[in-house]
């Protein structure tokens, strides 16, 4: 029976199950085998590498898909950390440590001043 | 007997182009659907049972849950012509009522548990 009609068959009487015929089967990891087509001119290269390297052209194929899944895995990644919102909270200083070591006086004010020196543009009183 | 997996190293897939073969059968939605080497893979190394189907089609018949566990499948198999230590998914399906009460009854809803007797 050629597998097109054993796929025809088999779909016709899907769910006609013998009752009791059930048998558990030890599970098992099995590697796939996957064929693909490549240019005659891809195929040689691959061909040359594999040579110099000692390796297979297989070996080098599951190389080059590792590598793709490591990048689209690293892309997933970078995508979530760009969609992440940083809001950036100006911090209060009292007696902040920084006033002692570089002897500059420490200004408190909601708003980021725009000269360091007056503040011109906010308000800002001394706390240090 | 039951199906002895040990003796096979490996699943035969069509190449992707061919329209005929197997990979593009079991890529349609009212098969395996769109990853079926997924599917096929987990079926396989998760909690298989082998169920014996009332009109004998492909060699095997297997029931069991992908990884996630959130569906029961069947997918059914032939030895590779190429490798006989190769199986091909010949084709394959969501599991109705009966296959899953079969793969139920066949696992009592847990592991499969050995226990060795001591002569």
């Amino acid at each position: 029976m050629s597998e097109e009609a054993m796929r025809e068959l088999a779909n016709q009487h899907r769910g006609e199950v013998v009752a009791g015929s059930g048998t558990p089967v030890e599970g098992r990891r099995l590697g796939q085998m996957v064929s693909l087509r490549l240019e005659p001119d891809v195929v040689a290269d691959l061909r040359d590498i594999a040579n110099e390297r000692g390796q297979t052209i297989s070996d080098l194929l599951r190389e080059g898909a590792a590598r793709v899944i490591a990048a689209d895995r690293f892309a997933a990644t970078a995508v979530e950390l760009a969609s992440v919102e940083v809001t950036v909270v100006p911090i209060r200083a009292y007696a902040s440590p920084l006033s002692y070591q570089t002897g500059n006086p420490v200004y408190e004010s909601a708003d980021m001043p725009t000269s360091a020196a007056t503040g011109s543009g906010a308000s800002w009183s001394r706390v240090a | 007997m039951a199906l002895d997996l040990s003796r096979y190293h490996g699943i035969e897939w069509d190449p992707e182009e061919d329209l005929d073969g197997n990979l593009v059968h079991c890529m349609q939605a009212d098969h395996l659907g769109p990853n079926p080497e997924r599917v096929v893979a987990e079926v396989l190394s998760e909690e298989p049972v082998e169920v014996t189907m009332r009109v004998q089609s492909a060699e095997f018949a297997l029931v069991g849950p992908d990884r996630s566990r959130s569906v029961l499948w069947v997918v059914l198999f032939s030895t590779s012509r190429k490798r006989g230590d190769f199986l091909r998914p010949v084709t394959g399906w969501r599991a109705e009522a009966a296959e899953r009460h079969e793969w139920h009854q066949a696992r009592r809803g847990g592991r499969l548990v050995r226990v060795w007797l001591s002569p």
